[in-house]
């Protein structure tokens, strides 16, 4: 009984020792002049944040319908034409499985970063600098997230685009052969 | 049945039997609050808030948002020849161009330099 106290007391004062550090990491590097400037210029950095946010919302409709258009028009019949005809597609069928999970992963990421940049829309920023700050370096990082998933998505075409060109070029030798 | 008799029945019925009509109408209102808040935790939690394009802060580029429905599916069945792998690698190349060819999402966007938050002094992280 006495061990388990001590365990929880001790995961207590860990746990909250993280939270002290992490909220208190920009105001130990923000000196009080950059926090006066935060708090002057915010409303127009917020200003900005709203039309950033509205062209992002703009490009996700976009480039999302676009790569579930290519995901369910074009890759998933291919396999299945591939398939049908009893043909190898194991490459392109794992390819496809791969961006279909990447395309997940963009939702995820995008929606994470959005709900962060709009909290910093709407965050009453004269009053909390620090978080306004914190919260925007946050965004920063989950806009670098939701980049590379793009990227990584990308990379997946232009794998798929590969393959797809040996594989025409094996089908049509194999043609030419028979 | 005359006014006595109502009043006489009004007396014999229990408070429930009174009241049916109010907590009708309080029950109503108890199940939309219910349904109303499952649907918008489920319009947040499923990303369809980051699509819609309706909301007030969008005017300005909801004509811009392309909903496309024009585009044909690659068929799903017939043979593979020459003409249908040709068919199928200009529509794919049509396709990943449009979005390969824009860096979407670059960091510049959220920068210091482009939000200029701490505008006249140096960067927050060379004041450590």
């Amino acid at each position: 009984m006495y061990k388990a106290k001590v365990i929880a007391v001790a995961l207590a004062v860990v746990l909250s020792g993280n939270v002290v550090r992490a909220e208190d990491q920009s105001a130990l590097w923000l000196t009080d002049d950059q926090i006066t400037l935060i708090r002057t210029n915010c409303v127009d950095v917020q200003s900005t944040l709203q039309r950033i946010h509205s062209s992002d919302a703009l490009v996700r409709v976009n480039l999302g319908q676009r790569y579930e258009t290519i995901a369910t028009k074009l890759m998933a019949p291919l396999n299945s034409r591939i398939a049908l005809n009893r043909l190898d597609s194991v490459e392109l069928t794992k390819t496809t499985a791969d961006f279909n999970e990447a395309l997940a992963e963009f939702r995820t990421l995008y929606q994470q970063y959005e709900q962060t940049t709009l909290s910093a829309i709407e965050m009453k920023c004269k009053d909390q600098p620090v978080r306004f700050y914190d919260t925007i370096a946050l965004a920063r990082d989950h806009r670098a997230a939701v980049h590379d998933a793009v990227g990584k998505l990308n990379s997946l075409l232009k794998q798929y685009g590969e393959q797809f060109t040996a594989f025409r070029a094996q089908v049509l030798a194999d043609r030419k052969e028979s | 049945m005359g006014i006595d008799e109502l009043k006489k029945d009004a007396i014999a019925m229990t408070k429930w039997q009174q009241h049916r009509f109010f907590t009708l109408i309080v029950g109503v209102i108890i199940i939309s609050f219910f349904l109303v808040s499952v649907a918008l935790s489920l319009y947040n939690s499923s990303g369809a808030a980051q699509l819609d394009l309706s909301k007030p802060g969008y005017q300005d580029v909801r004509q811009q948002a392309k909903r496309d429905t024009t585009t044909k599916a690659y068929p799903s069945t017939g043979p593979l020849d020459k003409e249908a792998l040709d068919s199928f690698a200009k529509m794919y190349t049509e396709h990943t161009g449009r979005v390969m060819s824009v860096d979407t999402f670059d960091s510049a966007a959220l920068s210091e330099e482009s939000l200029r938050m701490l505008n006249g002094t140096h960067d927050a992280s060379s004041a450590q």
